[in-house]
């Protein structure tokens, strides 16, 4: 199983013009904002045209892109897990839908809110029940967009980990700013100026590329 | 489902069996009968329209009334009636003459829906509700004067404008198809309270989604409006009661207990016109009477348990 991609975009001034290929297991997508990664994830998931070239899933039989979910302050955290269950068809999200998005939902660590309203969540709690949905999904090729962006270190490692479970037999990718969490990824694909730059396992990335000049010091 | 529900059915009982002139089978079958249907199947078909547009355009004010839909559809409705009556132009039919004008409203409102802040898409439908409005008030200026009397009725909104027979059943039946067709896409519709992208990236195919929306909401208010006029109130509050007695705002969670709440309100308004007034009005002024403070006391209740 494994996606192949050599795509070209265009988005205004910015463009993108990306080759490489993702593999079963998790893999970190990194580069500063902008760069592009956002993009590739949406052209693999099909929600963008690529300007020029193409995708190729190999053994992907299901994929599903989850960024930033809105939900109006009224819906509990039930209703925004069960949107993970949207793939599986247009009738009404049944008993088997409900029990799946209280299995992931619990995997997750939100199973004690789900009868709580989104307005009364936290950031973190909200995404992590946006990851939870994400993982309802149970598509071959998962694709997230910084699903640790609101996370303490303590709830990203382990959000980390429990992707890299999950990942068994399946893609997973998401995108992160957290450099802490690339050695729980199979992958590192580094982006930059809409171009991959170097795409490989954590241990042998160049730390050069992923330390920034600090504007503070002490 | 809940208990409430069971609600309509002492509704639609009184709706049936009493009224000023008590219980007389001919009464029953020529007035009340084709009276109750219309409150039925308006009932559900503004519920589910303004449930639709609620979740497409992810505003919890998107009411057909509220966003000129059923002005619209009651403005190309009586176009298409000037039209014959002054100009002999081919006869369309007050219902298709109405659908045109939802279908038309209904598209201008998802094409701004895409391109323009969900707030201005709202205040969009406001400005094309005050024009479509004010349009047919002009419009009437075309009929002579001993004709409106006949057309005041399904200007303003009542369940006794329902026509009865053939006609009648015919729109029952297509409110149903519309109950069926949204009931069979009502998971795909209800991720698109994340946004289009979003319900994209979870598997929807949107162009095809888009259409079924764009469709059955304004072919709901079309039937709604063409049948017993415009009647507001209903496609706003119908969903959130659903909402509040389900505890969920999914749209395909509570799709079916919005028709009902839709029906119940129907009925219940035209019970109160017709037991309590000593002549018809429109439906929406009892709807607004009495929902209108009802509504806002469940608002201020609703918005502390948050």
């Amino acid at each position: 199983m494994y996606v192949a991609f050599d795509v070209e975009k265009r988005l205004g001034e910015f463009r993108l013009a990306a080759r490489g290929e993702l593999r079963e297991g998790v893999t970190c997508v990194v580069g500063p904002n902008g760069a592009g990664k956002t993009t590739l994830f949406k052209i693999l998931a099909g929600i963008l045209k690529p300007d020029r070239g193409r995708v190729e899933y190999v053994g992907v039989k299901s994929r599903a892109y989850v960024g930033d979910l809105y939900a109006p302050p009224d819906s509990t955290v039930m209703d925004v897990v069960l949107a993970g269950r949207t793939r599986f068809g247009g009738r009404p999200v049944g008993r088997e839908d409900i029990a799946a998005a209280a299995r992931f939902a619990e995997l997750v660590g939100v199973g004690a809110l789900l009868q709580r309203r989104w307005g009364t969540l936290s950031g973190g709690q909200r995404q992590l029940a946006v990851v939870a949905a994400a993982l309802a999904t149970e598509a071959d090729l998962l694709l997230l967009d910084e699903p640790m962006a609101n996370l303490h270190g303590d709830r990203r490692a382990e959000l980390a980990e429990l992707l890299k479970r999950e990942a068994r037999g399946r893609i997973i990718a998401y995108t992160t700013h957290h450099l802490d969490v690339l050695p729980c990824c199979d992958y590192v694909m580094v982006v930059e100026d809409g171009e991959i730059k170097w795409a490989g396992p954590p241990s042998q990335i160049d730390p050069a590329r992923l330390t920034r000049p600090k504007a503070c010091r002490l | 489902m809940k208990a409430i529900y069971l609600l309509i059915i002492p509704l639609l009982f009184l709706e049936l069996a009493w009224g000023p002139a008590g219980f007389d089978p001919a009464i029953v079958e020529a007035v009340r009968l084709p009276r109750a249907l219309g409150a039925v199947a308006a009932g559900a078909a503004l519920a589910i329209s303004g449930h639709l547009l609620q979740t497409a355009l992810r505003n919890p004010l998107a009411d057909p009334y509220l966003l000129g839909v059923s002005q619209t559809a009651l403005f190309t409705a009586l176009l298409s009636y000037v039209l014959w009556r002054l100009f002999s132009a081919p006869y369309l039919g007050y219902l298709a003459g109405s659908l045109i004008g939802a279908a038309a409203a209904t598209a201008v409102l998802l094409y701004a829906a895409r391109r323009a802040p969900l707030t201005v898409v709202v205040l969009f439908g406001v400005l094309l509700a005050f024009a479509a409005s004010s349009a047919t008030q002009l419009l009437l200026l075309a009929l002579p004067p001993e004709e409106l009397g006949y057309i005041y009725l399904s200007l303003q909104g009542s369940f006794a404008a329902y026509p009865p027979g053939p006609v009648g059943y015919a729109a029952a039946a297509a409110v149903a198809a519309i109950y069926a067709a949204a009931w069979a896409k009502a998971r795909h519709i209800a991720a698109y309270i994340h946004g289009e992208e979003a319900a994209k990236g979870l598997g929807v195919d949107v162009e095809k989604t888009n259409l079924l929306i764009a469709a059955a909401g304004a072919a709901a208010a079309g039937v709604a409006t063409a049948t017993v006029g415009p009647v507001g109130f209903i496609g706003l509050l119908a969903p959130h009661m659903a909402k509040w007695a389900e505890k969920s705002g999914r749209f395909d969670k509570t799709l079916h207990a919005a028709a009902a709440m839709g029906v119940a309100l129907a009925l219940a308004a035209d019970n109160a016109i017709r037991l309590l007034l000593p002549r018809d009005v429109p439906a929406t002024v009892v709807l607004s009477v009495v929902g209108a403070p009802a509504a806002a006391w469940l608002l201020l209740k609703y918005v502390r348990g948050l």
